[in-house]
């Protein structure tokens, strides 16, 4: 499969992404912001400037290439509200103010195994995904 | 971001070394950083702008991150624990733009956890629960050394009366053997 960023993070001493990343069909929820043009929406961290990071080995480099997504608008709207009441208010400046959702399909990418207790799953994509596109805001955070 | 000028030093003036990551989502939220001797600072990400992120740090006693850990204090209460915090500006390359020193009753409202902010295990990355554990296990190991050493006081006891009481039955051994002669009896007792 192409990833869309695979030239940065083809170097790193870590696979990546990781072995048991697999395609999958799969309806998946995203933070994003209000508009879903919004530049901000579809950039892994990696390629965020300022990056929130305090260290930086390559686990975590190949970590900053993926996605976030959840596996219902439920955990996604719970995962946000537990964030934001660590870092109050501002969250919504960061982590985004909408949700919205996509069925993903084998093609957009490969998928870690959904986190059996929060629905979170690491997403790194293929080329062409034009997620901007594709997503479609279905509620507010 | 918010104004915090009246509050701003020259520099940092401790050492903190990053240990590990407690809350992750496309970046850091919380994390976990020791000090040359070994006290425990968290770093609160709280705002950025173009150029930087604005990161809380204060600090945090055991008893105190202990108390966080079993959901008996908030993470709020972790901060408004200290009476001053800093903040510190860090562009992408973690170069420090800015350091302030704050009175934990003037950080701006927005900088602040809710009063919700409990630990939950679910939520806060591997690292939190390896770092409670071991603190846990360094809890039950000075427990350990000190029931130990109150062990060996006792047992220190212990040998000083059997020792006595061994003395004593030698003694009385010795008195039996040579009551026919009390004089040499007297004089090894001496000795």
């Amino acid at each position: 499969m192409d990833f869309e960023y695979s030239d940065k993070f083809e170097n790193l001493s870590v696979k990546c992404p990781p072995d048991d990343y697999l395609p999958k069909n799969m309806t998946v929820f995203r933070w994003v912001f209000n508009e879903i043009t919004d530049e901000r929406n579809f950039k892994p961290l990696a390629l965020q400037n300022p990056k929130r990071i305090l260290d930086f080995d390559d686990t975590t480099k190949c970590k900053s290439f993926a996605l976030s997504v959840y596996n219902s608008e439920e955990n996604a709207k719970k995962r946000f509200q537990f964030l934001k009441n660590t870092m109050g208010e501002k969250a919504y400046k960061t982590l985004g103010t909408n949700i919205a959702s996509l069925n993903i399909t084998e093609i957009d990418g490969v998928n870690e195994e959904p986190n059996a207790q929060t629905g979170h799953i690491s997403h790194h994509l293929s080329k062409n995904h034009q997620y901007e596109k594709r997503f479609i805001i279905i509620s507010t955070l | 971001m918010e104004n915090l000028e009246p509050y701003k030093i020259d520099k940092l003036d401790i050492s903190l070394e990053h240990k590990g990551d407690l809350l992750y989502h496309e970046g850091v939220i919380l994390s976990h950083f020791v000090e040359n001797y070994g006290e425990h600072y968290f770093y609160k990400w709280c705002d950025c702008d173009a150029n930087y992120n604005r990161w809380k740090i204060f600090k945090i006693s055991v008893k105190d991150l202990f108390l966080f850990f079993e959901k008996e204090i908030t993470l709020l209460q972790l901060i408004q624990k200290n009476s001053f915090v800093y903040f510190m500006d860090l562009d992408n390359n973690l170069e420090q733009k800015s350091i302030f020193i704050c009175p934990t009753q003037k950080i701006p409202k927005d900088y602040l956890p809710s009063e919700n902010s409990f630990f939950d295990e679910i939520e806060y990355e591997m690292y939190a629960s390896t770092l409670k554990d071991n603190l846990q296990k360094q809890a039950n190991n000075a427990i350990n050394f000190i029931q130990s050493m109150m062990e060996k006081t006792r047992n220190m006891e212990d040998i000083k009366n059997d020792n006595f009481e061994g003395i004593k039955n030698k003694m009385d051994n010795l008195f039996k053997s040579y009551s026919h002669n009390k004089e040499f009896a007297n004089l090894l007792l001496r000795k």
